[in-house]
């Protein structure tokens, strides 16, 4: 990345988040972390009306980010390269993105984190899907328990959010549902209740400068708004 | 010295973790997620550490928060090997 990008996506950081940056071993996980947090920053400060270096951020009772004195909710995952980010003026979010990797013991995972059901509906895919469809699976069980905060100490197997097709779920009033963010990786959204929310995947993967130079140029995201039930 | 369950725990945690900071880098009671640990990085932890103490994680401690630091680590491992 050039040093220009890099000082420009830094400017609107904390101290504290800049601290974080300069602990992590390799220039591109800095990168990548200057990136979506300076992306953060500038998707919220741009429905807030204010400045992104002027965002602060305090946990919320149950530990999930939020700007005090405003009705923003949001979550944000990132992994290998892929950033995403889901916001909501309506309602709680949780997101998760996970790089779909080769498993060696799927079905001892299976066994520990999934429902009975969802171990059929896994099984009863074809070899070749199975492994895209743990990590559909995954990625809900992780949106939800991330969107409820307080859930962290939830057992994952009694979480059922995944029938094994594309289908939305409900599960305690929310709504969890896969996104499809970039080929090669597998994400997911839960949303309580009715409502809208936005969902704005930001690639570096290729080139982590691409992001910056996005929204650095007054184009924030392509974001795509998704209307919760159909 | 001996090698102590805290120690083997930050060697799991080099070997399956992928944080992108150095383990010994990191408190025992650092939030790992914070750290850069992915949830499915979690759960790589989780079938290591059974394989290395030759315990088995209950559904109750298959939990986010079970795996936060290496401190919930070691508290989650010595109970269970006291049961074992």
């Amino acid at each position: 990345m050039p040093d220009r990008a890099r000082l420009e996506l830094a400017a609107c950081l904390a101290p504290a988040e800049l601290e974080r940056a300069a602990r992590l071993r390799s220039t591109l996980d800095r990168e990548r972390f200057l990136v979506a947090r300076a992306w953060r920053r500038h998707a919220l400060a741009g429905l807030l009306d204010c400045r992104a270096d002027e965002l602060e951020f305090v946990p919320d009772r149950d530990g999930k980010p939020r700007v005090p004195g405003s009705d923003l909710r949001f979550s944000a995952s990132r992994s290998a390269g892929i950033a995403v980010l889901a916001i909501s003026r309506e309602v709680e979010v949780g997101v998760d993105v996970e790089v779909i990797r080769a498993i060696d013991d799927l079905d001892r995972l299976a066994r520990r984190f999934m429902s009975a059901s969802e171990r059929a509906a896994l099984a009863a895919r074809p070899a070749a899907r199975r492994q895209a469809g743990w990590f559909d699976c995954w990625t809900r069980k992780e949106a939800y328990v991330k969107g409820i905060g307080a859930g962290l100490s939830l057992p994952l197997a009694s979480v059922e959010v995944w029938s094994g097709d594309g289908r939305p779920v409900t599960v305690e009033g929310w709504l969890v549902r896969n996104v499809r963010v970039a080929r090669g990786f597998a994400a997911a959204i839960a949303g309580s209740g009715a409502g809208t929310w936005d969902l704005q995947p930001g690639v570096d993967r290729e080139d982590p400068s691409e992001l910056p130079r996005r929204f650095l140029n007054g184009v924030c995201s392509h974001r795509a708004q998704n209307r919760q039930g159909r | 010295m001996s090698v102590t369950i805290t120690d083997e725990i930050r060697e799991v945690l080099r070997d399956h973790a992928r944080l992108p900071v150095e383990v010994d880098g990191l408190d025992d009671g650092a939030d790992l997620f914070d750290a850069g640990m992915s949830s499915f990085a979690s759960v790589n932890v989780m079938l290591a550490l059974e394989d290395r103490f030759e315990i088995e994680f209950p559904d109750e401690l298959l939990t986010r928060s079970a795996f936060e630091s290496i401190a919930s680590l070691r508290s989650a491992v010595s109970r269970l090997r006291a049961q074992a």
